[in-house]
């Protein structure tokens, strides 16, 4: 043990050799650190003072790197720099399980000291919480995964922040949680153990769960986390144990690379236990699965994929039999209507400017996340892994007039499924150059502006999605390219709107109504927020 | 003991044998219910028969006549059948046939221990980060070793928790920077001094000839906490007498593989404190505590194999050191085979280090040679494997090396002649006591010539009291039996007071021997 005169040494030394390492003047830079939530002072926050380099000295290149000095907090939060040489400095602070945070703007210590700056630290929060069975006994093992929910592009987005496992006692806990709304949900481990001979090992695994959420058993259902700084915040989850069975068959068309094993229930990925995988025969086997209907998917390296339908009931499912195969193939097909006429470009002529052309691409969104698969430039068609996506287009100089595939409108109806390895029917989009436009602003009378201010418009007409943008500082917005017809527009002081969903749409009140044709401009103005 | 030996055994329909029985707590006798009991053919993995305990524990089979393996998982944790300490070799056999009782086998099951505490700063703030390892103490394959088992972090509470570790004895390490270590260092010109935190050794000090092992008992949850003090470091530089040539070719050979790493007195002896692969000279080890320290690098890229050591003494205020590469040290040998014939196929020779438990196999060339161009200097164990063949004796020069035990110097240039032989034959038979076989003993092998490459062998025997050893090396040996599967059986110490009553055994090949052994009482 070192005695506290040795560390009082310790310390000393550190702030000295900091000092020494600024340039020797005259001033004092000090003041404290305290919690933003609490407004209690943070003792032992690291504080940076960093001296901005003059113009003069950038030029001449006598300071190539900032000087700075670095110094603990006291008890009290306090902390203090003296004999610095004139200057513009910056202050950092930083300390674990706290945001680091600069105090405000750069402190000019060019005429006189400054002993009262203050640097708000803003705590993280953090989530604990214990899985349990059906008799109150706690799992250990289970994987958690802590999603950020949000609302994107209008719909509802979980995305994974952490990914933990419970201890002995059942007990998870994740820290530094930024604020937030938080799902959770509790997953068996799932891994793929690729073994090089026939038959990898088996063992027990006899019992397992359906996976589960804080406060419901699917995403929709459950009870958001809601993390404010420095929140500690609980969340058990109840998880029903039950036998658990064997899931094995066996892979062909193998070529090289990572082999994963996934089981889905619509869009809900299961979690299992591991599964076992012979690269040598292609024999899997998946431990850990409980009752229930799923697709089976497999891939190797992200490249090629088999889906197998399977009804785990009662017993061990044998004898499976898939075969990999590449992503199936969507011809796409984009007419655009009133195309204007393109320019010959003379020979050796740059195109300098824009044409003025419109143009549609289709991106398929996963259900299950991820990103969205688009064309590449010039390609007639999506390569499309076996899976289950929601159409989405978006379209420039142009507004889209229908999109469908086979008999299928994916503008009132985007959801569908490919299928490995089949023939898919092409995806066409039909659009029209040009479009109208609405030019608008958002005046709320007394309530007070400084907050940005997003709008919807949301077409009457037919049940196309709406169209989202955000007003500028001082309320302006535009919409352009839009189909014909009429809108309803609605004014919101947050972009977490949930508007690709029906209900939504249908609860919303206090919009402004306005009629767009093609070439024209409809101005509108919005006096109140949408509820 | 159990192995993945499938013996052969002619069935009938009717040949079938209940494995039943019951599963209970080691400590309290009490039925454990909710146990995953697996019953796995030898030598097979698929298959199984799996069952999960009701409240009085139970468990039936009814199985085939042969060798099975019966397993229990509970809440994750998974025990062999017969299982005397954990790190024992993996449990018994149990072997069915029609003058076996295996219808009343009683599963003593070990709940796992935990291990947790807290880490705190001298400022009693808690430690994030901070890892904390645990060295398994005591008898694994019939040596009394340290060896690393689990570690854990500690989360934002300064908080860590080891669990599922069997019971046994521990010793702990709990390492950790200051969180603000890293940004101590941010600044124009010289850099700042460094602070670091002492290793902390259960039950608390920093000194690591008074670490004491934790015993920890089945389903015991121990407490060990951990308080580090923050101390000046010194920043090591490392530069390289004759290293130009890779700083020169680094942009053409961007994985330039030279390695640092640090050696110091750790728990049992010396240990790699750190390494670190593709530095370039020189090269700055950052906050290295007060101490003497061996440093290491070997480049194992450059057109020979190069390596370097120099022991150092690290106080208060940055050093640098200079280290000149040479040659590194190099081993090749050959291998003559005892009877001669046409060279096997998949004949290798196998190396293993004791300072990190590194491991290597290397193949030998149809004229029994073999290389290896760059070795680190230390102890290592030498065999011989493949196709049935074992290293029968060992020579460096003249020296003959018992039980395969080398010792590299640096720099050295070590030919070692290895004469392997398979004549190996199976050897079986029953431990006994009063004539009747009994599972659940040690019966060990101790070759008699001295200069003998090959160590004592121990097996633990199955449910009907059988030991069997597919392939031992032909030779003259003392055979004897002990009732506690637990003792290091290959150091010569432990196994000398058995010795005065142990057989004398000759093993040849073409001949199958089998024995009856008695069992002594062990000597504590």
């Amino acid at each position: 043990m070192v005695s506290s005169d040795q560390m009082r040494g310790v310390w000393l030394l550190l702030l000295l050799t900091g000092w020494c390492s600024a340039q020797q003047g005259e001033y004092v830079l000090a003041g404290s650190v305290v919690n933003s939530r609490t407004g209690e002072p943070v003792k032992r926050a690291l504080v940076t003072a960093t001296r901005q380099a003059t113009p003069e000295e950038s030029t001449n290149g006598a300071a190539m790197q900032p000087v700075s000095a670095s110094a603990l907090t006291d008890v009290s939060g306090a902390f203090r720099f003296t004999g610095l040489a004139a200057g513009t400095y910056s202050l950092w602070a930083s300390k674990p399980h706290f945001d680091a945070a600069q105090a405000g703007a750069p402190i000019d210590l060019k005429k006189s000291s400054r002993e009262d700056v203050r640097v708000e630290l803003s705590p993280f929060g953090a989530i604990e919480g214990r899985i349990d069975d059906q008799r109150d006994e706690p799992v250990s093992g289970v994987s958690l995964l802590v999603m950020h929910a949000d609302i994107a592009d209008g719909r509802r987005r979980t995305q994974l922040e952490r990914f933990v496992s419970t201890d002995d006692r059942g007990i998870y806990r994740v820290w530094d949680v930024p604020p937030g709304r938080y799902v959770i949900e509790a997953v068996g481990s799932g891994a793929t153990f690729t073994y090089l001979d026939e038959a990898g090992p088996s063992n027990g695994g006899f019992l397992s769960f359906v996976p589960a959420y804080f406060g419901g058993p699917t995403t929709d259902s459950a009870t958001p986390v809601v993390i404010e700084p420095g929140t500690e915040a609980r969340a058990n989850i109840g998880v029903l144990l039950q036998p658990a069975y064997k899931v094995r068959g066996t892979l062909t068309n193998l070529g090289t690379g990572e082999v994963t094993f996934a089981l889905f229930s619509g869009d809900e990925q299961y979690g299992t236990g591991r599964v076992n995988f012979s690269r040598a025969s292609g024999a899997f086997e998946m431990l850990e699965v409980v009752n229930g209907s799923y697709a089976l998917l497999a891939m190797q390296n992200h490249e090629v994929f088999a889906e197998l339908p399977i009804v785990v009931h009662g017993g061990d499912v044998n004898g499976l039999r898939m075969a990999l195969a590449g992503p199936a193939e969507i011809p796409v097909i984009v007419r655009i209507l009133d195309q204007p006429a393109v320019k010959a470009i003379p020979e050796g002529q740059q195109q300098l400017e824009p044409q003025n052309l419109g143009f549609c691409y289709p991106a398929l969104r996963p259900s299950s996340g991820g990103y969205p698969i688009i064309p590449g430039p010039g390609d007639g068609a999506i390569q499309a892994p076996p899976g289950r996506y929601r159409f989405d287009v978006s379209c420039g100089n142009a507004y889209v007039i229908s999109a469908t595939l086979g008999t299928t409108d994916l503008l009132a109806n985007p959801g569908f499924t490919v299928a490995p390895g089949l023939a898919q029917a092409p995806i066409e989009i039909v659009a029209r150059h040009g479009g109208g436009i609405i030019s608008g602003a958002i005046k709320l009378g007394q309530v007070p502006t400084g907050k940005t201010m997003f709008v919807l418009a949301v077409p009457r007409f037919s049940a196309r999605a709406p169209e989202s943008t955000q007003a500028s500082d001082d309320g302006q917005f535009s919409f352009e390219s839009l189909a014909p017809g009429d809108y309803t527009l609605y004014g919101f002081s947050t972009d977490q709107l949930e508007y690709r969903s029906p209900e939504f749409l249908r609860g919303l009140t206090g919009g402004e109504s306005v009629h767009v044709e093609d070439g024209a401009t409809a101005a509108v103005t919005i006096t109140r927020l949408a509820q | 003991m159990f192995l993945l030996l499938a013996v052969a055994t002619a069935l009938s329909a009717a040949d079938v044998y209940r494995v039943a029985g019951v599963i209970i707590d080691s400590e309290t006798g009490s039925p454990v219910a909710n146990a995953s009991v697996a019953l796995s053919p030898g030598g097979e993995s698929r298959g199984d028969m799996g069952v999960i305990t009701g409240p009085d524990g139970r468990f039936s089979f009814d199985a085939p006549r042969g060798i099975f393996r019966l397993s229990a998982v509970v809440a994750g944790h998974s025990q062999v059948f017969g299982e005397m300490s954990p790190f024992s070799d993996a449990g018994i056999g149990v072997v069915t046939g029609p003058d076996e009782d295996t219808a009343h086998l009683v599963f003593r099951w070990f709940r796992p221990a935990v291990i947790t505490g807290r880490v705190l700063d001298d400022q009693g703030e808690p430690v994030e980060n901070a890892r904390v390892k645990l060295l398994h103490y005591g008898v694994a394959d019939g040596r009394t070793r340290i060896g690393p088992r689990n570690e854990a972090s500690t989360n934002d509470r300064g908080e860590y928790r080891i669990w599922e570790i069997p019971a046994a004895s521990y010793y702990l390490i709990a390492t950790g920077r200051p969180w603000y270590a890293e940004a101590w260092a941010v600044g124009p010109g010289k850099p700042q001094a460094p602070v670091a935190y002492r290793p902390v050794y259960y039950p608390g000090t920093a000194d690591v000839t008074h670490a004491a092992p934790l015993t920890v008992h089945p389903g015991e949850e121990a407490h060990a906490d951990f308080a580090f003090s923050a101390v000046a470091a010194a920043n090591v530089t490392v530069n390289c007498d004759n290293n130009t040539s890779v700083v020169e070719a680094l942009p053409a050979a961007p994985n330039g593989a030279m390695t640092l790493s640090v050696i110091g007195q750790s728990i049992g002896g010396e240990a790699v404190l750190s390494q670190t692969a593709f530095i370039i000279c020189p090269f700055t080890v950052n906050g290295v505590l007060p101490g003497h320290y061996l440093l290491r690098l070997s480049d194992t890229e450059a057109a020979g194999p190069r390596a370097a050591q120099r022991w150092v003494d690290v106080g208060v205020g940055d050093i640098e050191v200079s280290l000149s590469l040479h040659p590194a040290a190099a081993l090749s040998g050959r291998v003559t085979l005892k009877n001669a014939g046409a060279w096997p196929n998949g004949l290798l020779v196998g190396l293993f280090r004791d300072l990190d438990n590194w491991s290597e196999t290397m193949p030998i060339g149809a004229d029994g040679s073999f290389s290896v161009p760059h070795i680190e200097p230390g102890k290592y164990l030498v065999s011989v494997s493949g196709a049935g063949y074992y290293a029968e004796t060992i020579r460096a020069g003249d020296v003959a090396l018992p039980r395969g035990v080398v010792n590299i110097e640096d720099g050295a240039e070590l030919r070692l002649s290895i004469v392997a032989s398979n004549k190996s034959v199976r050897f079986r038979g029953f431990a006994t006591r009063d004539d009747q076989p009994l599972g659940n003993m040690l019966v060990v092998i101790v070759p008699r010539d001295p200069v003998s490459a090959y160590s004592n062998q121990g097996y633990q025997t199955d449910s009907d009291g059988s030991f069997d050893w597919p392939a031992l090396p032909a030779g003259d040996y003392l055979l004897f039996a002990v009732d506690d599967p637990t003792i290091a059986y290959a150091d010569p110490e432990t196994v000398k007071p058995y010795l005065s009553q142990a057989k004398q055994i000759r093993i040849e090949p073409g001949k199958v021997l089998e024995e009856r052994v008695p069992v002594q009482a062990v000597v504590k």
